[in-house]
């Protein structure tokens, strides 16, 4: 039977729908996609991210472990700092996208609920005896709450302090005797906090934070889960419940998240040298529709043409509410998927449809707007 | 697959692209002493937080070395500019254009 989090029933009076996503119900709709878009856009939104996969490594061996693991550097990342890479198999593909944060004597792997069973099969295939794995998902849950005016709730819910987490921080925190790890992480281009605290514990934080944003007059509201593809997807994030497939790290242009300097010999290490050695053919644009607005009229893999040559596929579409138009995420031939350039589709309908290379993220949002102007 | 470009515009633009992005990518490193090679950066990447992770002492210290490689001004209301790798690329030849 799939998991309730403490704040389902809170999630279910406010009538969202729900979906069941790695053994959890998880929270799909509330309000709309467009309204909650808009509030996560433009105010604050309170999330559960209560199903993400949260493992714990530590043991005696647990650096070297995750040293050998990780394309990036580990063993140094400070206590209360987080890195942002990918966890990848010997031929360099990618199995998951991960957050690792670095606590007193362990450090936790956090990732999308739908990686929990692969990540942990492939921790456990390279496992010494001397490294403790423990997959605490189910041991922990977690509120987000998202958007430009996310800070400003912050400051005033749990001090000023707050200022100084930087973005992939984490720390613990304490608002009436409720204890919980804040963390400063995401992909969506907003102020993004995850208050992580023990199962159980939840439905005591939101009905708080729910009060405290009445007694401050700011608005506050639920928001599913569902409306996160468009935000990362403005950003051109890899959303990877969708873009993987069987695109290599650097098609979907994340070289940052390997280091390839890195003097340790790492899974995957050869292959990815190798792959940057002689470069992608292919890589991963972001497109805009030039008239079309029905994601329903481009199917997945819809070829993409220049000058009547077929260059690569569009494999992901979504509505950018902000700049009202239909976006896409195309995989085209390197050569030719520069900035402005111009090419067709045809749509489900039989029409020719033009479309554009946009840069990412898709424009600023109010969150970088009010932290350059702070 | 090796595309053939007919249009001499188009051609001269996407050379335009692949020699600008090689430059930047070349004065990031050399500038900020980032510890990387040209193909390990992304053209996409992002400059700032996730990405090249760089602050707003490197974006005065790339807009000095933009100003001195490329012969562009960046001004403050030119923000835009400094999203990613490749919106530094498209400011250069948009301001090359319109000269």
């Amino acid at each position: 039977m799939a998991i309730q989090t403490s704040i389902y029933e809170s999630f279910l009076s406010a009538s969202a729908s729900f979906k069941e996503e790695a053994g959890f119900l998880v929270p799909d709709i509330v309000n709309g996609i467009e309204q909650e878009y808009n509030t996560l856009r433009q105010g604050m939104g309170l999330l559960d991210y209560s199903s993400e996969t949260m493992i714990k490594i530590s043991g005696e061996g647990q650096y070297d472990f995750m040293e050998m693991i990780f394309p990036k550097e580990v063993e140094y990342i400070p206590y209360g700092q987080v890195v942002n890479t990918i966890l990848c198999d010997e031929q360099g593909a990618i199995i998951a996208i991960v957050w690792i944060l670095r606590d007193d004597d362990w450090f936790y792997i956090l990732s999308d609920n739908i990686k929990r069973s692969e990540i942990v099969e492939w921790l456990k295939k390279y496992k010494t005896d001397n490294v403790v794995i423990e997959d605490v998902t189910e041991d922990f849950e977690c509120i987000a709450i998202v958007g430009p005016e996310t800070l400003d709730f912050l400051i005033n819910y749990i001090d000023e302090d707050v200022i100084g987490l930087p973005y992939m921080g984490f720390e613990e925190a304490e608002v009436n005797d409720i204890n919980f790890n804040l963390c400063r992480i995401g992909y969506l281009g907003e102020y993004e906090y995850r208050m992580i605290l023990a199962k159980g514990e939840a439905k005591v934080l939101l009905d708080d934070i729910v009060e405290s944003a009445k007694e401050f007059e700011m608005e506050l509201q639920l928001c599913g889960n569902s409306v996160l593809n468009t935000l990362m997807f403005e950003m051109k994030s890899v959303n990877q419940k969708i873009d993987i497939g069987d695109k290599n790290p650097l098609e979907l242009g994340l070289h940052w998240m390997i280091a390839f300097n890195k003097e340790i010999d790492f899974i995957g290490k050869s292959a990815l040298t190798k792959m940057k050695d002689q470069g992608v053919e292919n890589k991963v644009v972001l497109v805009a529709f030039d008239s079309e607005k029905d994601l329903n009229q481009i199917e997945a893999n819809t070829p993409v043409f220049f000058e009547e040559q077929e260059i690569g596929s569009i494999f992901h579409t979504a509505y950018s509410y902000t700049e009202d138009k239909l976006i896409g995420q195309a995989f085209l031939d390197r050569q030719i998927a520069w900035p402005d350039m111009e090419f067709e589709v045809t749509t489900k309908s039989g029409s020719k449809e033009k479309i554009t290379i946009v840069m990412a993220p898709l424009f600023i949002t109010q969150t970088i707007i009010k932290a350059s102007e702070e | 697959m090796s595309i053939t470009i007919t249009n001499e515009k188009i051609k001269e633009k996407v050379q335009s692209y692949e020699d600008i992005t090689r430059r930047v990518k070349k004065l990031l490193i050399e500038r900020l002493n980032l510890p990387l090679e040209v193909n390990e950066i992304a053209d996409e990447s992002i400059l700032f937080g996730l990405g090249l992770g760089l602050d707003s002492v490197d974006a005065l210290e790339i807009a000095v070395g933009l100003e001195q490689e490329f012969g562009v001004i960046v001004r403050d209301e030119d923000m835009r500019v400094f999203r990613s790798v490749i919106s530094i690329v498209q400011f250069i030849i948009t301001n090359m254009e319109n000269k």
